[in-house]
């Protein structure tokens, strides 16, 4: 497991600098018409783009099939993605959260009930985008499959986003304002928990997957 | 030690490798009692299957020519003398069987084979 | 001699392609060589053996069990992939890390030597590499982790000769060990004619020999005859035949015995390659 984590790592440090900057950039130039709060969905979003990336790494240099080879269990290469995704998405949010509260020293826009918000946003957004990323990367043919998984799964994960949060205040009929922490929970709690169940589903096609 | 081996003989691998230890035996290079190269290592250096060094250390070994223990190696027989004796009578029956042949066969006779013979064993003198 | 690894009926199918009912052994001490041509299920069979890929039914034993799920029998494998083995990005450097944190046996002093010895920078990324260094520094990370057993697939594909020699040099030194074995495939067949001890012929997914590399070149023969002679010719003694325009190229298994039996024929030695083509392109009895 130790040595799959460092060689994410090797792997992300080339593109996370570039990541980085773009960031910065699209932070910077959004924040002057929105909340300084953006930073934080956008960095989470951003660094949670690394684990897919590496895993199209993995496929196309022929690391995958290698890595069969290794005295390693089919647990721990699905598991591996898993801590690394959990770990960039941690990174992200923390580096989105940094750069708004810095961002905010300046332009004060902030409520602590945005950054509440913004956090619950981020986070939950990238764990439903991995529920579906994680999984459907062992069942990826070629590149360009991979690409499109990628770009559905922000796309699904917005939905899922939107979606459930339209259950809680048509059908489970919270108030937006009055169970405003609840609901944020709910979400969290709920992307968490499609995130872990999602591990089963990635454990069962890496199960009957071939590597080519 | 040298050995030459070569791609195009018509001889296999490992007789042209047999051939080469009897011969440095027959000529003394070889002393009795002498180590010979690991199998394995014999073909790593020659760049050949451990196989075929197999082989020719096996006939090297029936031929009385070496002596193999199981996890000392090979050495070259203490009394191969004789060995190394009838190996070269062999030799020369097959010589004087070819020209017998062809003397027989261009009708030359046994006398003119013998003085020939005389001729070439006193030469040397 | 007793069997490192053992495959016994072994199957595997795909839509367009059926591996059937293979069955080879490779002896402790020798290297194996898997020849065929492209497409014949040479990467299929080693695939299925490291369980890349899951065989339909058969036995494949390594170590004596059957079991390459088992992480104590992957510690004693080394395997090296036609083409990429690697992320281009990463160095040998951040390799060697990589691996020591995944083999228990990993010798990063072996891992440096072998850099050293080949030539290789421990600080360039692999994608500024070329082929030959990346085949090398494959197999010198095979090698690095005290492996029994040395699986390879097409190692030696697009080298030139003096990186192809190198390969040998240290498939010949791995061997020293007399516990220790190789398994590898190859379409270059000069390669494996110098240094495999067993050769394993594959063709459209099946089994067409497994014999002993100097019963295959010392003991097959070709006969080049005319038509007439030809049909004088024992069927017992044909293995494939192939009709040219002049002439009749024939491949028999006891070279010596035609020499005997057919005095006025010319009986040629063969190579791995001679073999092949007859067995593919001739007629088969």
């Amino acid at each position: 497991m130790k040595g799959l984590l460092r060689k994410d790592i090797y792997l992300a440090k080339d593109t996370l600098a570039i990541m980085l900057l773009l960031g910065l950039i699209i932070g910077v130039s959004l924040s002057f018409f929105v909340p300084s709060g953006v930073f934080i969905p956008l960095m989470t979003a951003m660094l949670a783009s690394l684990t897919p990336t590496t895993m199209n790494l993995d496929h196309t240099s022929g690391w995958n099939r290698l890595q069969a080879t290794m005295p390693l269990t089919k647990k721990t290469i699905v598991m591996g993605k898993y801590i690394t995704f959990t770990a960039h998405i941690l990174f992200g949010y923390i580096i989105g959260f940094i750069l708004c509260f810095l961002m905010n020293l300046i332009r004060k826009n902030m409520t602590p009930d945005d950054y509440f918000t913004f956090s619950i946003i981020g986070l939950s957004f990238a764990f439903f985008s991995g529920c579906i990323t994680l999984p459907a990367n062992h069942i990826v043919k070629n590149e360009k499959m991979g690409i499109i998984i990628f770009i559905f799964s922000y796309f699904a994960s917005a939905v899922i986003l939107l979606g459930t949060g339209y259950l809680l205040l048509k059908v489970f009929l919270l108030n937006l304002q009055k169970d405003f922490y609840i609901i944020g929970w709910i979400l969290l709690a709920f992307s968490l928990c499609l995130f872990c169940l999602s591990i089963i589903v990635s454990f069962k096609t890496y199960e009957k997957k071939e590597l080519v | 030690m040298d050995i030459i081996i070569s791609n195009n003989s018509s001889k296999p691998i490992y007789e042209q490798i047999t051939a080469q230890i009897k011969a440095k035996i027959m000529r003394g290079e070889l002393k009795p009692g002498e180590a010979l190269p690991s199998m394995r290592a014999l073909a790593k250096a020659l760049q050949i299957s451990v196989i075929t060094a197999q082989r020719a250390y096996e006939e090297l070994q029936r031929d009385g020519f070496i002596e193999t223990t199981t996890g000392r190696g090979s050495f070259v027989s203490g009394q191969s003398s004789d060995f190394i004796l009838e190996e070269q009578q062999k030799e020369i029956e097959a010589h004087l069987q070819n020209a017998v042949e062809i003397a027989r066969a261009s009708k030359i006779s046994l006398e003119q084979l013998c003085s020939l013979l005389q001729l070439f064993y006193n030469e040397e003198d | 001699m007793q069997a490192i690894m053992q495959i016994e009926n072994l199957s595997k199918h795909y839509d367009n392609f059926d591996l059937e009912d293979v069955s080879f052994s490779i002896p402790y001490g020798s290297i194996m060589g898997l020849i065929g041509a492209n497409g014949a299920g040479k990467s299929t069979i080693i695939k299925t053996i490291l369980g890349i890929a899951h065989k339909d039914s058969g036995y494949i034993q390594i170590f004596g069990r059957d079991d390459i799920e088992d992480n104590a029998i992957k510690e004693k494998i080394g395997v090296v992939f036609d083409g990429s083995n690697f992320h281009p990005a990463m160095t040998p450097k951040q390799i060697n890390k990589v691996l020591a944190d995944i083999y228990t046996n990993w010798q990063e002093d072996v891992f440096y030597t072998y850099l050293k010895k080949l030539s290789l920078p421990e600080k360039k990324k692999i994608e500024d590499f070329s082929r030959g260094m990346k085949m090398k520094l494959a197999i010198a990370s095979a090698l690095s982790h005290q492996p029994e057993l040395l699986i390879l697939d097409e190692p030696t594909g697009g080298l030139d000769p003096i990186v192809r020699d190198e390969i040998l040099d240290m498939f010949l030194d791995f061997i020293q060990d007399e516990r220790h074995a190789i398994l590898v495939s190859s379409h270059i067949l000069r390669d494996l004619e110098k240094v495999a001890d067993y050769i394993t012929f594959i063709h459209n997914g099946r089994l067409l020999f497994s014999k002993t590399k100097d019963e295959l070149i010392y003991d097959y023969g070709l006969i080049r005859c005319t038509k007439e002679q030809f049909s004088s010719i024992e069927r017992d003694d044909i293995i494939a035949c192939r009709r040219q325009e002049y002439s009749c190229d024939v491949l028999t298994a006891d070279k010596a015995a035609a020499q005997r039996k057919y005095t006025d024929c010319v009986i040629d030695n063969v190579t791995i390659d001679d073999i092949m083509l007859m067995y593919i392109k001739g007629e088969r009895q």
